[in-house]
This record gives structure tokens, C-alpha cells and sequence, in this order.
């Protein structure tokens, strides 16, 4: 089913939570609402859910055909593994002997046959979610959607759990549209993102274009570390990576430092934060924070120039040196 | 590395155990010595206990309708308290302190005073000198117990249980009894407790309401105090307190399996 979201507004007293939201989703799309916490994503899917109703604007998905797995899973304690996975058919009024064919079904798909009589307090993180997932799943819902599905998990267990959800979301080809505060969580599950701030979806598009092609600075920064240059100083021909202010903006990976004598830039900081070199560099009296994967050999007083390479995923491959 | 300074040396847990339960068991003690006593006579007699064998059919007859009208009680707290208790834990703001305040009145006020004026109204509902009417005067005095104990448990609730019921497609009724009444049942038992407790102890509600038609184990007990007839006063209390400290007991398991059985802390 396609989910089409127009103009949605809701306030809690004077905090405007959602401003004239829209979005929509494709038919057996993947998509990934990512924003800061208390930016008001898990109100949008409250509303997707019929569980809030929004002050103004309109949802077509469904209405009750949109099933939502809550973030802390929300296991009724009280019922067994195959009760759990049996209360939304049984509130359907569904023949017991079909209730418990689908739900003997959907336990052996989500591997969890042997745990049918077990209670949600004796089961682990990863079986809760699978009982919650398959829950969901056995009232057929039009659409599926996830509330923070890995942040209950470890981190070892997230990219696991991202592709075993891809997975399972690909074989029932079920809609889906989950939020996340997490960049890295959202890339690994989705078919496009929403990056969501202030209230409003910022940007929607595949997990490369967001990250690669940001249309604005908050939304870079909000995908992960971005070093934010004046063309004046870089002469980006890239112009999707350019804003109408001059600005360019570039990944860690498309970014190399080079000491040069004749460079540009002087080094005021630099520091080595693991996956990538972080350097404060200071150009006509103004300092630029600028993060590499690529760390050089650099001291304070050092003067360098930034070489621009290109990245796969990126639409112009480029390369260019200041 | 540090090492715990030997401290003054402490009154073992049993010993301070078996000093509260002796304070608690010495009028039982008491109770039980009285029971076998006869008033000018030295040694034990177990003539209190003979004579309430020889009467067993009408104190038991008490007995059972103390029992009626105190789990009923506790069923018509339960059943009027379980939305009220709902609506304002879920209820943000000072309003609601308010109307807390309000529907707890019958467990601030006096019984007397609060008994009083609802005999009027029963005089003229014709419910006084029946069994109803005492079931409802007692679960008017004692219902706020319950409510306290539900507002807590409901308190406790995440409401995202109800929504994700709700959101799987399931209605109030089902809501609640598949889904919140198991979370409320350990307080719903602590209030039950107390008003089963008020109820089936009451001796002047009772009497006011059922105007000695209605039978009551403490009717059938009062006389026998008034008398001076320590022995099967004695008696009599020993069997009223064992009545509810086994049913206590018994709820006590019951919850406790219940809950062990799903894994869940008591």
C-alpha cells in the first residue's frame, strides 16, 4: 500500500511536536524516519497507528491495518510466547484452529517454535523483538512500523538484527517505516530516510543521497561528521554538494590533508578520533572544523592543503585540490 | 583495599523476628487460655469450645453471611473503583488530587457520621434490614482502600500495554481483562484486603443497616462480650481471626504462583 502523509500538524499544549508534515511511502518501501530524540518521530507513528490523532492534516495507511512494534517490545508479561503472538488474531475474532496454524507458522519462521509456552520474562532482547515482529506480523497488517527497533540491542547484535529485519520486512513484503535516532541504523535498514528536524522531514531520499547530498547543513551534520567549506576556499564542482550559501560539504572519506608549504589553511587543532582525524583549520581569521578518514601526520602551526576524492556512491565523482 | 571495622555486635534478624511475633501471638496466647477457662474453675476446660461445637450451625450460619457480604464488598469496591482508579492515575494535573481527595472522604470521615445520613437515604430505598443494604453500606465506607490500591497499580501500568492492545485490535473489554487486570491483581488483593477487613469486621454498620435480621459473625460475638462470657468470647475471636489470616495465606500463594509461574519478581 502506498502510505501518503499530508501537512500533519500536533501540539501538546504550546510545543508544535509535528509542522505540516508530509511523506510518503511506496508499496513494500523500507523507510526510515531519522531525527533527535523528542523531535516528535514516535508521535508520527503514534498517528500512522491511530493511537494520536493529529491536530490537522491527513493519513491515508490504513488506519488499524497499521500495526506498530513498540520500541521496549511490550510483551503482555501475563501470556505465553503463543499468546502473545495469538491476541491480535483472537481480538479479530479468527477461528482457533487458524489462530493456531499461523501462529504456529510465524513461531517456527521466527525460529521460536521451542519457546511457545515460555513467558516474554524468561526470553532474551533478540526473542522479545522476534515475539514482537511476529505479533505484528500475524494480524497481516498493511503496514508495519518500528519504533527504535535496535536500540534495545547490544551493539555486536545491530547490523545483525538490521539485515535479519530487512530480511523478514523483504520475505513478508510489508511497507514498513521505522524511526531511529541512530545514522548508522537508519542506512542499514532503509530504502530511503527522512531525516527529520524540527518538526518537519528535511530531506527524504535513499540512504547515499542523504548522507552524500544533504540539502542543508543541519541535515549533514545530523547524518554524521561533515566538514563545512566556503567554496571560495574549495572549488567544489560538485553542485548538489553545494547550498545556495556557497557552502560545501564533505564526508570524512572524500576529504585528504596534505602538509603543504603553500597551503591555504593552517592547522590550529588536530586530533584522532578513531575512525577519522579531526582538524580545526584556520583560513583568513576564520576557523573550519574539517573530519578525514584519511589521518596525515599533522602539527599545530603546520600549513596544508585539502585534496577532495571521490567516494563510490557519490553522483559526480570528483577530484579536485586546493 | 580496606578492611569493614568489626561493628558492636548486632541482635541477630531471628531473635528480633521471634520478639515481633511473640508481641503479635501473646493476646492469641491470651485468647487461647481464656477459651479454655471457665470462670471459678482452676484447671482447663474445653467447655467454650463444646458449647460453639453444640452451636455450630447458627455461629457458622454468621460466619458465612460475615463471609457474603465481605467478598462481596470486596467485588463491588473492585468493580465500581477499577475506572475511577484508571481515569486518574492516567489523568495529569492538580484537578486531580482533587477529585482524589474527594472520593476518599468515606475512609476520613467517622463511619458514624458518614452512616448516619446514608440510613435516611436507605430507609427510604427500603434497603435497611436486608442483606444489600449492608453489602452497599459496607462497600460505600470501605471502597476508597480499593481505590487507592488500583490508582497505584494503574500508576504502575505503562500505557503503552493498552495501546498496543488497542493498536492489535483488541476492545475494552478484552483490553482489560486479557491485558491490565493480571498487572492489577497484587494491589487489587492488598486492597481487597483492607476492605474485606473493614467489612467483615464491622459490628455497627451492620447492625444499623441490618437491624439484627441481616446475620453477622461480630452480632453473634457482642453478646457474648457483653456478657462477661470470656471463654466463648475467646473462642469465637480465635475462629474470627483465623478466617481471614488463611485467607491471606491462601491469597498470598495463589498470587505468588501466579506470578513466579511468568517469571516475574513477588
Amino acid at each position: 500500500m502506498n502510505v501518503a502523509v499530508d501537512k500533519l500538524t500536533k501540539r501538546f499544549g504550546e510545543t508544535h511536536v509535528l509542522r505540516d508534515l508530509s511523506l510518503s511511502v511506496s508499496h513494500g518501501e523500507f523507510v526510515s524516519v531519522l531525527g533527535p530524540s523528542g523531535v516528535g518521530k514516535t508521535t508520527l507513528l503514534k498517528i500512522l497507528a491511530s493511537l494520536e490523532n493529529p491536530d490537522s492534516g491527513s493519513v491515508q495507511c490504513g488506519g488499524r491495518n497499521a500495526v506498530l512494534v513498540f520500541q521496549d517490545y511490550v510483551l503482555f508479561p501475563f501470556l505465553t510466547v503463543h499468546q502473545n503472538v495469538a491476541f491480535g488474531l483472537e481480538a479479530r475474532r479468527m477461528p482457533q484452529r487458524d489462530i493456531a496454524a499461523r501462529v504456529g507458522r510465524l513461531l517456527s519462521h521466527f525460529g521460536l517454535s521451542d519457546k511457545a509456552t515460555e513467558y516474554p520474562a524468561r526470553l532474551s532482547a533478540g526473542q522479545k523483538q522476534r515475539v514482537a515482529l511476529a505479533r505484528a506480523l500475524a494480524v497481516e497488517p498493511q503496514l508495519l512500523l518500528l519504533d527504535e527497533p535496535l536500540a534495545n540491542l547490544d551493539k555486536n547484535l545491530k547490523r545483525d538484527t538490521a539485515l535479519y529485519l530487512r530480511r523478514v520486512q523483504r520475505e513478508f513484503g510489508i511497507t514498513t517505516i521505522c524511526v531511529t535516532h541512530d545514522q548508522e541504523e537508519a542506512m542499514a535498514i532503509s530504502d530511503r530516510i527522512a531525516v527529520m528536524l524540527d518538526g518537519e522531514i528535511k530531506q527524504l531520499g535513499t540512504p547515499a543521497t542523504v548522507y552524500y547530498q544533504p540539502n542543508s547543513v543541519a541535515v549533514a551534520r545530523f547524518m554524521g561528521p561533515v566538514s563545512v567549506l566556503p567554496n571560495s576556499l574549495l572549488a567544489c564542482r560538485n553542485a548538489s554538494l553545494a547550498d545556495q550559501s556557497g557552502t560545501c560539504m564533505l564526508r570524512p572519506e572524500q576529504v585528504v590533508l596534505r602538509p603543504s608549504a603553500s597551503g591555504s589553511l593552517l592547522v590550529t587543532e588536530v586530533r584522532l578520533l578513531g575512525l577519522y582525524q579531526f582538524c580545526i583549520l584556520e583560513a583568513h581569521g576564520v576557523d573550519y572544523e574539517v573530519f578525514t578518514s584519511h589521518p596525515a601526520d599533522l602539527q599545530r602551526g603546520q600549513r596544508v592543503e585539502i585534496s577532495r576524492v571521490a567516494v563510490a556512491f557519490e553522483k559526480e565523482p570528483v577530484h579536485e585540490t586546493i | 583495599m580496606f578492611e569493614r571495622s568489626a561493628g558492636p555486635a548486632r541482635c541477630p534478624d531471628y531473635l528480633r523476628l521471634a520478639a515481633i511475633a511473640g508481641l503479635f501471638a501473646l493476646p492469641v496466647v491470651m485468647l487461647l487460655f481464656y477459651s479454655l477457662s471457665a470462670r471459678g474453675q482452676a484447671e482447663p476446660t474445653l467447655r467454650a469450645w463444646r458449647y460453639l461445637f453444640a452451636e455450630r450451625r447458627n455461629f457458622l450460619s454468621a460466619l458465612a453471611s460475615s463471609l457474603s457480604y465481605g467478598f462481596s464488598a470486596v467485588i463491588v469496591a473492585f468493580v465500581s473503583c477499577v475506572l475511577p482508579a484508571k481515569a486518574i492515575a492516567r489523568a495529569h494535573g492538580s484537578h486531580t488530587a482533587a477529585i482524589e481527595a474527594v472520593l476518599l472522604t468515606p475512609a476520613l470521615l467517622p463511619s458514624i457520621s458518614f452512616a448516619i445520613g446514608i440510613h435516611q437515604l436507605f430507609i427510604r430505598a427500603g434497603l435497611v434490614d436486608t442483606w444489600v443494604g449492608v453489602l452497599l453500606i459496607l462497600s460505600f465506607v470501605s471502597y476508597p482502600y480499593m481505590l487507592r490500591a488500583l490508582i497505584a497499580s494503574y500508576e504502575s501500568i505503562d500505557p503503552a500495554y493498552e495501546q498496543c492492545a488497542r493498536n492489535l485490535g483488541a476492545g475494552a473489554l478484552r483490553t482489560f481483562l486479557r491485558v491490565e487486570l493480571p498487572f492489577l491483581l497484587p494491589g487489587a488483593a492488598a486492597g481487597g484486603s483492607v476492605v474485606f477487613l473493614v467489612a467483615f469486621s464491622d459490628y455497627f454498620l451492620v447492625f444499623l443497616v441490618g437491624g439484627g435480621i441481616v446475620p453477622a459473625f461480630t452480632s453473634y460475638l457482642v453478646p457474648f462480650i457483653r456478657s462477661a462470657d470470656y471463654s466463648i468470647a475467646s473462642a469465637l475471636s480465635i475462629i474470627f481471626l483465623l478466617v481471614p489470616i488463611g485467607l491471606f495465606v491462601l491469597q498470598d500463594r495463589a498470587l505468588t504462583l501466579l506470578l513466579r509461574r511468568r517469571g516475574m519478581s513477588v
